[in-house]
């Protein structure tokens, strides 16, 4: 064999193993909640509300903003309430996310795990599903 | 035969630094196309800044150098790759090194990785990955994975099937009035449920199309299409999405192995139109003759186009326009729907032209 055939054939190798490495990404994925790196592009609508204290004081939504890298531009709030209701949201929710709301979950989590550990965070969470149920989480749990 | 093929048309060292050239390298012309546009585009829009690691998916990535060094290690190393590749030089390395950091910054950082992101990143390591005869193979199987997964997860949600996702996702974004007055003539939640369910039957019929090798062009122009719509509709290009896919729907047009002959005139139809395109051919793709005769004609390899079909193949086969198109509709501008209705009115004439073909094939002439 070649070394330019051998060459191609490892370059296919890899190639099908990235292929099937998003197969089983994705199957994995679907056991849980989450879909990192599983194909679910802008399948989500996550209505929310973040209110973090910490250092023993509330934060602004700069500051969040900045703390887990969200985009805080408050996008339902440009909504009437009427319209709100009629959409059956919330009229405390202001942001918008658009993955699964375990991926917002986990970034809190995972930042006040790390980066933020020292500030005491106390985090709410309060969002909606696709317009579903009202749901809380808090952080620490 | 891809030997000899690369040897038959071999430029000269010093023309292969043209950036409109696709000819000549290791890949099909299409797909190094393809590598360029993306490429581009994430220049023009600043995607090349990349990102600093923050709760990264492998941890030790956030602990090899500070946030600056790290971003401006992978900024030098993304940007000396786009130059190689933009200047044909080793552009199949050159893909691996594109589509490698890209990825490498999404695993770096959590808030960072999105899907348009992860899609471009694959499709520009699949492209490094390949050569001649396997680029096209790799980038269906890749278009299969994306179609066959992202319409399969809308499909197992019950927000979805039920049209729950889509009431609400309309309902908040500013291009929802139109289909709030349409939805308002249909009972609740109908025209929500029939548009998810659409979504989900042409995500999952567009994996099929790449999946077998015959629907392909349906699948291309099903690509474009769908993609463009929603662009339309929305005025987003959903960030890369819009064009890595329709990128990769080029990498799978079928592209003519030696540069097409084109022969006009000056005084013919389209003449003028053509002359303008002869003038920004700046890769040489075509080779162009002037002749007496009144006709515009393409000739590539056993087919000969005459007339309109002969103007659009030249502009199919114009690697500059591509270029240009996506250079124009990455630029942030809030208008820039323009792009989307160019590229549903060339994938409607398309499809014309595909159906025509498949009607009465011998639309075409033999030479």
């Amino acid at each position: 064999m070649s070394l330019r055939h051998r060459r191609i054939t490892l370059a296919i190798a890899v190639a099908a193993t990235i292929l099937l490495a998003q197969v089983g990404i994705n199957i994995w994925q679907h056991l849980g909640k989450a879909r990192y790196f599983a194909w679910a592009p802008n399948d989500y609508l996550v209505t929310y509300d973040l209110r973090v204290n910490a250092k023993g004081r509330p934060l602004t939504p700069a500051e969040i903003q900045s703390r887990y890298r969200l985009d805080l531009s408050d996008r339902i709030g440009e909504l009437s309430d009427a319209r709100k209701a009629t959409l059956g949201l919330s009229t405390d929710e202001h942001y918008v996310f658009e993955d699964p709301p375990q991926e917002l979950e986990d970034r809190i989590r995972r930042c006040e795990e790390t980066r933020g550990k020292k500030d005491g965070a106390r985090v709410r969470l309060v969002y909606q599903l696709d317009g579903g149920k009202e749901q809380t989480w808090l952080w620490p749990s | 035969m891809a030997v000899a093929e690369l040897t038959a048309e071999a430029p000269k060292p010093a023309a292969l630094l043209n950036p409109f050239r696709v000819r000549g390298t290791a890949l099909p012309p299409n797909v190094l196309l393809a590598a360029k546009v993306v490429t581009l585009v994430f220049l023009i829009t600043g995607g090349w800044r990349l990102t600093d690691p923050f709760v990264p998916f492998i941890g030790f990535l956030g602990d090899l150098a500070s946030s600056g060094a790290y971003q401006h290690t992978l900024q030098a190393i993304w940007l000396i790759a786009a130059a190689s590749l933009l200047l044909n030089q080793l552009v199949r390395p050159s893909c691996l090194v594109l589509g490698g950091t890209l990825l490498l910054a999404q695993l770096s950082s959590t808030p960072y990785r999105t899907n348009n992101l992860t899609f471009t990143a694959l499709l520009l390591l699949i492209i490094g990955l390949s050569d001649r005869n396997t680029a096209k193979m790799l980038i269906r199987a890749q278009l299969v994975v994306l179609y066959f997964w992202a319409g399969t997860n809308k499909l197992l949600d019950g927000n979805w099937r039920s049209g729950a996702f889509f009431e609400s996702w309309v309902g908040i974004h500013a291009y929802g009035p139109a289909y709030k007055h349409l939805a308002d003539l249909l009972p609740s939640m109908v025209l929500s449920t029939v548009a998810s369910w659409a979504v989900i039957v042409t995500e999952l019929f567009i994996s099929v199309t790449f999946a077998i090798r015959r629907l392909v062009p349906v699948g291309i122009l099903l690509v474009i299409a769908y993609h463009s719509s929603l662009f339309l509709v929305t005025g987003t290009t959903f960030t890369m999405f819009w064009f890595s896919v329709t990128a990769a729907a080029v990498a799978l047009v079928e592209w003519p192995e030696v540069p097409p002959t084109v022969k006009y005139s000056e005084t013919g139809p389209f003449a003028r139109v053509v002359g303008l395109l002869h003038r920004v051919d700046f890769g040489h793709a075509l080779a162009w003759e002037q002749t007496g005769g009144s006709e515009l004609e393409l000739e590539s390899g056993e087919r000969r186009f005459t007339g309109r079909e002969a103007l659009a193949r030249v502009m199919l086969y114009h690697p500059t326009l591509y270029m240009v198109f996506y250079a124009l509709a990455a630029i942030q501008e809030p208008a820039r729907r323009w792009a989307a209705a160019v590229a549903l009115a060339v994938a409607a004439y398309a499809a014309v032209v595909l159906v025509r073909s498949r009607v009465n094939p011998r639309s075409q002439v033999h030479a």
